[in-house]
């Protein structure tokens, strides 16, 4: 190959041309590295804010009667509060939980926990939907424990169920001993306090209730009152859908409160939500209540 | 090569082009050389933000985990928060200051103002000899979050 260098005139521009490419290519980038930081610096710090201010909405709404609160904590930071007041209020309606998971205790009252009697459920039956829609085709058949409290005079009493949905586990010699529910035939959908049409894999009535002294008679309010229901999921991988639903035109004592909470400062706005049972039992209860037999405690 | 470097020597002056186009490349080294301190300011700025953020923020959270009855007022002073990080903030100090929750927030009767306080977290500290300060407000109820 000959290299010519004769004719070199103009070779000096292209090299400055390259070389203020590449300055020019450096002080961009240093620029833009400046703008960004200083931009996600300010961001976040109103990010922390409204997150706070979140935080704050849904701690007044916790002891607040109003359901729609705007107010501004200062510090360049507002929260706007929705939330319901204690619900159920209507009869009908139906508690769903948001998704629960494997061994997570999900809590329904039957007597009104605030103790009054006038809310207590005057049913001696209720129905269970329970398990995602798509539960067949995940495999991930849900199975339920449910422990139910009774009172009668003084004494508690508890009565368990056990339910599989996925009759696999049931039958056999290997059979966990948990009544098989047949889920195959239909998804049950129906309007809960969180979703307007909610589909479940299953559904389970309880009851007619027996009194725990009497099998032979029903658990009739206020003689014999429903109490409290605990459930947990079994076998499962995924969190799974889970609602009570109380008997025709009976109405479930309130004990749910729904609140959503945006916290907003400069552009940045942070949502929560949060669903709140209140009076819940504590953790070490459900030692004496998940035993296989029943207890009676005076 | 040693043509071209005879030939380049031989060169007298330099043409109009090639001054502007110079002109411009110096302007350009000017504007980064001028931009660096600028740049490593805003990085340490922002590191020092950030450090203020995450002591807020764990200060709120370790006050949540407390409960509501562990919360006495303490306004306007407040408390020196004890977290190892705020030596590193140079000048640094951080308070948290509890009050009752004004009126105009908890103004729905019921006895709320009672029962919710006002959590203040402030984190200041100084850079290049000038005051810096990151605060949050939150409030915290009787059986709230946890």
């Amino acid at each position: 190959m000959k290299l010519d260098f004769k004719n070199t005139k103009g070779q000096i521009i292209i090299i400055l041309l390259l070389l203020m490419l590449v300055v020019l290519s450096v002080v961009i980038t240093i620029t833009q590295r400046s703008i960004t930081d200083l931009t996600s610096s300010t961001q976040s710090e109103q990010s922390s804010r409204a997150f706070s201010a979140a935080e704050a909405g849904i701690e007044k709404a916790f002891q607040s009667q109003n359901t729609f609160q705007d107010y501004n904590l200062g510090n360049n930071a507002f929260a706007n509060v929705q939330s319901t007041v204690l619900i159920p209020t209507q009869p009908r309606q139906v508690i769903e939980y948001p998704p629960v998971g494997r061994e997570t205790v999900a809590q329904f009252w039957l007597a009104d926990p605030r103790g009054n009697s006038a809310n207590d459920y005057t049913g001696n039956t209720f129905t269970l939907y329970f398990g995602n829609q798509n539960a067949a085709s995940t495999n991930d058949k849900p199975a339920i424990q449910v422990s139910l409290v009774i009172k009668k005079g003084t004494t508690y009493y508890t009565q368990s169920y056990y339910l599989d949905s996925d009759i696999n586990r049931t039958g056999g010699s290997s059979s966990n001993g948990f009544t098989p529910l047949n889920c195959a035939g239909g998804t049950p959908s129906i309007t809960t306090i969180i979703n307007s049409t909610s589909t479940f894999y299953c559904r389970y009535t309880i009851g007619p209730i027996t009194d725990p002294q009497n099998s032979a008679t029903n658990c009739n309010s206020p003689a014999c009152a429903l109490v409290l229901v605990r459930t947990r999921f079994l076998y499962i991988n995924e969190n799974h859908k889970l609602a009570l639903a109380p008997a025709n035109s009976l109405k479930l004592p309130p004990q749910v409160q729904i609140v959503n909470s945006t916290g907003v400062s400069g552009k940045s706005e942070k949502k929560l939500g949060v669903f709140r049972v209140i009076d819940v039992v504590p953790p070490w209860f459900d030692f004496a209540i998940f035993s296989i037999d029943n207890i009676e405690k005076n | 090569m040693k043509q071209f470097l005879s030939k380049f020597l031989a060169q007298k002056g330099f043409s109009l082009v090639e001054i502007i186009l110079l002109t411009g490349v110096v302007g350009m080294i000017i504007l980064v050389v001028a931009n660096i301190p600028n740049a490593i300011n805003l990085v340490g700025s922002s590191k020092y933000e950030s450090l203020a953020r995450e002591i807020a923020a764990k200060t709120i959270a370790d006050t949540r985990a407390k409960g509501f009855d562990a919360l006495a007022n303490n306004a306007p002073n407040g408390i020196s928060i004890n977290d190892s990080r705020v030596v590193k903030l140079p000048g640094g100090s951080a308070n948290l200051i509890i009050e009752a929750c004004p009126q105009e927030i908890c103004s729905g009767g019921s006895g709320e103002e009672n029962m919710v306080k006002k959590v203040t977290i402030q984190v200041s500290w100084k850079e290049n000899s000038q005051a810096k300060d990151f605060s949050i407000v939150t409030l915290v109820s009787d059986g709230g979050l946890r």
